[in-house]
């Protein structure tokens, strides 16, 4: 008996077999919490199904042939890919630049970077009914500067032209901070000894930034990058505070229809809002494959 | 050998640590499936003469949620140590996301407070319970009810909502503002065309003040009284299939759309909460939407007449809603005939009073219209009565909310904006059409 579970246990015991154990209580919770429902979604979109999960039929994949019917989604596909196009770019340049500013350590930039790093830790719940109150075009403040400085009264969330737009700076503004931290950490590992070589050689402040800082700075730079695209793809929780898919569907993007199908209100389509989620991660999952297959191929072109 | 064995405990240690965790984890997710068929409603059912926990659900977020409350609080210090109604009060959208998964789960509360339209949905999918048997409970008297109050519950010969308050969409104008436009304060406009005629003399955009609200969303739907006005109508509900695509229509739509553009009559892009505000404060001259207003008109001091909204080239039409007692499936009888308990209290003569005299609503029992105070009441005199003009919003259809909302809001939304009302017509009823698709 005692022989049986010492043997147990010395099975266990190497380093590399110990180490499933420690993994396993994570490894349980995304079993638990992300493999169950991504299966479920899939089993569920082939099927007729509401959100009072009462199953009227099985549909194969007839919900996935209604998807490239569906003009509604092509729109939020449209506006998503709108979104994600121009608020990585920009969030990313700019927490580049700011990070490059803020990595020193004096006291005054250690300071700038917890205020550009504050609006990050704030929810975008929060964040999108301030902004909802400061923009409004009827009593904001931000509208009525605007009329001082004689500029026409813009309408920032309820213009169809100008909705997207407002969305992606107030995304940008909150978290820009979250992805320069990442950065200056990586900037910071960079040895001194690099930046000396470099103005030994005459190099200027521009041809360091893109010769050294950005190069080495590649690996933190791409997680950067997938980690913010995959999170565009997803947006919703400003859009659901700020306009709700409105003005004319504008900024209806693909999970804020897959709310709409699934849990807005009746009939509560769940077996096709499981069809859209099934695109989505496809969708997500080649998207970031692809790139993380650019950056690795850039990081071991450079080392 | 003697190496490995002194690292022996800790290791151990933290192998069965992970072991534990993995173990706890398991029986968490365990004991939470068990638990939560049971959680309906958090009372300690069984053996008689216990404390039975009505959880209610509601979506009065105005300040007629605080009479409702007053109420509530009543009725609990009345039945102290019987029935407890536990209310929660959720913003509309959050009630409609929240319930059917709380219905599918179990965990849904004993009593809600929903209008048909919303309700049509959860009755044909089978999720509420019919409720024929509340009319022959004890201290229940079905002749004080108004018909129409029962009826508007009725689904298929079986009652799902009880009585809560029923009304009709009406039409309010400011006095002060008409006098000060030359219009006689006391006669609202007869028909469509002198709508549109004070509209225009009301509105002055130096004044940021307007002659009719058009909210985009989140308001009655208010266009169907148009639509209805002239003759026509968004949906066959018993063939379930648009006639919204028809020149009537159309006609109707443009000329909406020649007020809103071209008039000039209504700021753009409003909500209903927004244009509700707007009245609120004296800004606007006319107006459509509930009763709910007339109270906050009243302490706003805003000088304001109610009617039926004015008549079309056809007839004069208003919607007629409600808002209804239910109880989800999976509700037991102990909890419903509590809460059975609880509707009579709402129902009995007194509570529907107060209830029609703080907020305005319009009696649908017969001892409370005939009550005095409520006689020399005259708003609520002017809401009471719908006469021939009060229509369901597509009645028994189980996409009416989405199609008031994804499809219809939309089409105003885009006519206030400026869009050619005639393909804007067209491409909602295809769209219309769609949704019904699911319906056949």
């Amino acid at each position: 008996m005692t022989k049986s579970l010492k043997n147990a246990l010395r099975v266990w015991n190497r380093p590399d077999r110990a180490a499933y154990l420690f993994i396993a209580p994570a490894l349980a919770i995304l079993f638990l919490f992300t493999v169950v429902p991504l299966l479920a979604t899939l089993v569920i979109s082939t099927l007729d199904m509401d959100v009072f999960l009462q199953v009227k039929g099985f549909v194969g994949l007839d919900h996935f042939s209604k998807l490239f019917q569906d003009e509604r989604l092509l729109d939020a596909a449209l506006h998503t890919i709108y979104f994600a196009g121009v608020e990585v770019p920009l969030q990313i340049a700019l927490a580049l630049l700011t990070a490059v500013y803020v990595s020193k350590n004096t006291r005054f930039r250690k300071f700038l970077r917890s205020v550009y790093f504050v609006p990050s830790i704030c929810s975008f719940t929060a964040i999108g009914i301030i902004a909802s109150f400061l923009l409004d075009p009827q009593t904001g403040v931000y509208p009525n500067y605007l009329t001082h400085l004689g500029l026409p009264r813009l309408e920032f969330f309820r213009d169809p032209t100008w909705a997207m737009p407002s969305v992606i700076l107030l995304t940008v503004w909150r978290s820009f901070g979250y992805s320069m931290i990442i950065l200056v950490a990586g900037i910071q590992s960079i040895p001194d000894s690099y930046y000396e070589a470099a103005q030994l050689d005459g190099a200027s402040k521009a041809k360091q930034f893109f010769s050294i800082t950005v190069p080495v700075l590649m690996p933190a730079l791409s997680f950067t990058v997938i980690t913010t695209m995959i999170a565009a793809l997803q947006v919703f929780d400003q859009i659901f505070v700020t306009t709700q898919g409105g003005p004319l569907n504008k900024t209806e993007t693909i999970v804020g229809y897959i709310y709409n199908t699934g849990f807005k209100m009746a009939p509560y389509d769940l077996g096709y809002a499981s069809a859209i989620s099934v695109m989505l991660f496809i969708l997500i999952m080649a998207i970031t494959l692809v790139m993380n297959q650019y950056f690795l191929r850039k990081e071991s072109d450079m080392a | 050998m003697n190496h490995r064995g002194r690292f022996m405990p800790s290791r151990l240690l933290t192998g069965a640590l992970a072991l534990t965790l993995v173990a706890g984890l398991a029986a968490c997710g365990g004991k939470n499936d068990g638990a939560s068929p049971s959680a309906s409603g958090a009372s300690p059912s069984g053996a008689s003469g216990k404390k039975v926990t009505v959880t209610f659900w509601n979506t009065f977020t105005g300040s007629d949620g605080d009479t409702l409350k007053e109420i509530v609080d009543g009725y609990n210090a009345k039945n102290e140590g019987k029935i407890e109604v536990k209310m929660d009060i959720l913003p509309a959208d959050q009630f409609n996301q929240k319930l059917p998964p709380s219905i599918a789960t179990g965990t849904a509360p004993s009593l809600i407070a929903m209008s048909p339209t919303s309700a049509s949905a959860f009755i044909q999918n089978g999720t509420l319970l019919p409720l024929d048997d509340f009319y022959t409970t004890p201290g229940v008297d079905k002749a004080d009810f108004e018909d129409s109050a029962v009826q508007l519950g009725q689904s298929g010969g079986k009652t799902y909502l009880l009585p809560m308050q029923v009304f009709g969409i009406q039409f309010y104008w400011n006095k002060d503002l008409f006098k000060a436009a030359g219009l006689d304060p006391e006669k609202p406009p007869a028909d469509f065309n002198e709508l549109a005629d004070y509209a225009v003399k009301l509105t002055d955009a130096s004044k940021n003040q307007y002659g009719f609200l058009m909210p985009i969303k989140g308001a009655p739907q208010y266009y169907s009284m148009f639509v209805w006005g002239n003759g026509g109508d968004m949906v066959d509900v018993n063939a379930k299939q648009s006639v919204l695509n028809t020149p009537e229509n159309v006609k109707t739509f443009q000329w909406l759309a020649d007020l809103a553009v071209n008039k000039k009559v209504t700021p753009k892009g409003l909500n209903g909460v927004e244009t509700d505000k707007l009245f609120l404060s004296g800004k606007a001259g006319m107006y459509i939407t509930g009763p709910w207003l007339a109270a906050g008109l009243k302490s706003n001091n805003v000088n304001f007449g109610v009617s039926l909204p004015p008549k079309g080239s056809a007839a004069q039409a208003t919607i007629a809603d409600g808002v209804g007692f239910a109880v989800p499936k999976g509700t037991s009888d102990e909890e419903r005939l509590a809460a059975y308990d609880f509707v009579s209290y709402w129902n009995s003569t007194a509570i529907a009073k107060e209830w029609s005299q703080k907020i305005g609503f319009p009696p649908y029992l017969k001892s409370v219209a005939a009550d005095p105070d409520i006689q020399a009441d005259a708003t609520i005199k002017a809401m009471s009565n719908l006469g021939s003009a009060g229509r369901t919003f597509l009645p028994g259809i189980v996409n009416a909310d989405r199609i008031n909302a994804d499809v219809l809001f939309p089409l105003m939304e885009q006519i206030v904006g400026g869009l050619d009302p005639a393909a804007g017509v067209k491409k909602a009823s295809d769209a219309i059409d769609d949704i019904l698709k699911s319906e056949k």
